[in-house]
């Protein structure tokens, strides 16, 4: 997969990730809901796997977010932050482990 | 932007002195972590050594865990340079090899006179001078040293010997 777009679905992914995490659901709770497997879960919220645009809708709303305005907000977030824009840069694994970090940070407070 | 040498010495005097650090090995985390910082870790594959991330209410210093244990202190300490030295950037990434990075094209520019002082706040946070003094009598030059008293000193300092010889030839024990 080009860098870019690989970007993009680790970006995604990591956005899927935190709001079902604040939904206090498990992947596979939300594989349940949208049939998928929980490895499939896994996989799209790495980034590894693609979500076509009505499994993104699904996911979306299973994670309690309105299709539009959730991928708007992502598109918006790459598109302003100078952190978003940074860790866009680096790879998936390096990605991870900064999104994860700061995501988790949020939650504690 | 000149580099800060006497201020970053005086800063890392009054960190040792502040949380009554008083022989080697600096406990580097610690020192982190009451400076309001939470570490984090995890093994990435990649050169990546470690990132500063900060933002109104937490300050976050993150390190490659398949690093060596030495290359990991002295990545908390580079970041930990850049949280007291350095204000702007919310996130900031490192890769290994910034050491070696000192006499790049862009030395001239902003970035890399940050790197040279994280790097340089690092290195006399773990191998501080005075601590190194006592080690060494004064007049001792570094070609008188063996290789064995070299690395037995990087691992009391809990540093590479590389990070080790760099600090003692700036402190002047070796002449060429």
């Amino acid at each position: 997969m080009p860098r870019i777009a690989e970007a993009f679905y680790v970006g995604l992914g990591a956005l899927v990730r935190e709001a079902r995490l604040k939904r206090k659901m498990s992947q596979e709770q939300l594989g349940d809901a949208v049939k998928l497997s929980r490895t499939s879960i896994n996989n799209v919220e790495k980034g590894r796997q693609k979500l076509l645009l009505d499994a993104f809708c699904k996911v979306a709303i299973a994670v309690g977010e309105e299709p539009q305005s959730f991928l708007g907000r992502y598109l918006e977030s790459t598109k302003s932050a100078p952190v978003e824009k940074q860790i866009m840069e680096l790879d998936a694994q390096e990605q991870q482990f900064v999104r994860d970090a700061i995501a988790k940070s949020k939650r504690k407070k | 932007m000149a580099i800060r040498r006497k201020k970053i010495e005086q800063l890392i005097r009054d960190l040792l002195k502040r949380h009554g650090v008083t022989g080697a090995p600096v406990p580097v985390d610690k020192i982190a972590r009451a400076e309001g910082a939470t570490i984090v870790s995890k093994s990435l594959e990649s050169e990546f050594s470690g990132f500063l991330y900060r933002d109104k209410d937490s300050v976050i210093i993150g390190v490659n865990k398949s690093q060596k244990i030495e290359r990991q202190r002295f990545t908390i300490g580079h970041e930990l340079g850049h949280f007291l030295l350095h204000e702007y950037d919310q996130l900031h990434t490192d890769r290994s090899g910034f050491q070696l990075r000192l006499r790049s094209p862009k030395s001239s520019e902003g970035t890399d006179a940050t790197e040279i002082e994280a790097n340089l706040f690092a290195a006399e946070l773990l191998m501080p001078t005075a601590f190194l003094e006592r080690e060494l009598a004064v007049g001792t030059r570094i070609d008188a040293i063996d290789d064995e008293q070299i690395a037995k000193l990087a691992k009391k300092y809990g540093v590479s010997t590389q990070a080790l010889l760099i600090k003692l030839s700036r402190m002047g024990y070796i002449t060429d």
